[in-house]
């Protein structure tokens, strides 16, 4: 399935399955019972880290509507050395 | 002219439209105000075609549909309203979030082709076409499944 979303939608970026939400919940972004038919959903969250693996940036909204934009995300990314 | 159904008819395609148009106009996300435009256009129509159906309404018509309308109207106002003030605001707290300044915490999650994939695997393979090992990474949780 996520091959073709990302055939279909022109992604070439790693596209990673967190399918029993085991990553989702070590970063504390469960937001449980919210999907569509009550499944446990992520909230959306966006990271930067450098390139040692600490965290230069962090979104994690207060709307789930209103995500990170990209100029927002390049913004930050131009600034790491 | 009968304002009264001309208006509530005006609020009903605004929620379709929310959904069928993908951001016709910039600035639409944070606040939806093209939508609230329209509705609120619709609920002036409404208001002032209800005025004249129940003020003079020898001349105008629209005493029944015009009610019906306007209560969808106000109905559709309030879920939007509900959805876009209330609900999409209802998140967990996440205390235990990483946060800016701490590592990322590791992991290994399968990639569709590759070999399954961690934060330090991407810092260190050099991405595309460079040489070098990226300056760095975004992680994005993206809010959906299938």
């Amino acid at each position: 399935m996520s091959r073709d979303l990302c055939r279909k939608a022109g992604y070439t970026f790693t596209f990673l399955s967190d399918a029993k939400a085991e990553v989702i919940r070590r970063y504390d972004l469960l937001h449980s019972g919210a999907g569509v038919k009550g499944q446990d959903i992520a909230r959306p969250a966006e990271f930067l880290l450098d390139s040692a693996g600490v965290i230069r940036w962090a979104n994690l909204t207060e709307d789930y509507r209103v995500r990170a934009r990209p100029d927002q995300l390049l913004e930050q990314a131009r600034e790491l050395k | 002219m009968e304002l009264a159904p001309v208006g509530g008819i005006c609020t009903l395609p605004c929620r379709l439209c929310q959904h069928a148009c993908t951001r016709p106009v910039s600035g639409t996300r944070d606040v939806p105000w093209v939508s609230f435009l329209l509705l609120g256009t619709g609920l002036a129509f409404l208001f002032v075609g209800l005025r004249r159906a129940f003020g003079q309404p020898q001349q105008y018509r629209g005493r029944i549909a015009g009610p019906i309308l306007g209560a969808l109207s106000v109905l559709f106002v309030a879920l939007l309203c509900f959805v876009v003030f209330y609900q999409t605001r209802q998140l967990p707290a996440s205390p235990g979030a990483p946060k800016v300044g701490e590592r990322a915490p590791e992991f290994v999650l399968p990639d569709m082709s590759n070999p399954p994939v961690s934060p330090s695997s991407l810092l260190s393979t050099p991405f595309m076409n460079s040489q070098m090992p990226p300056k760095g990474v975004v992680l994005v949780f993206y809010r959906g499944y299938w």
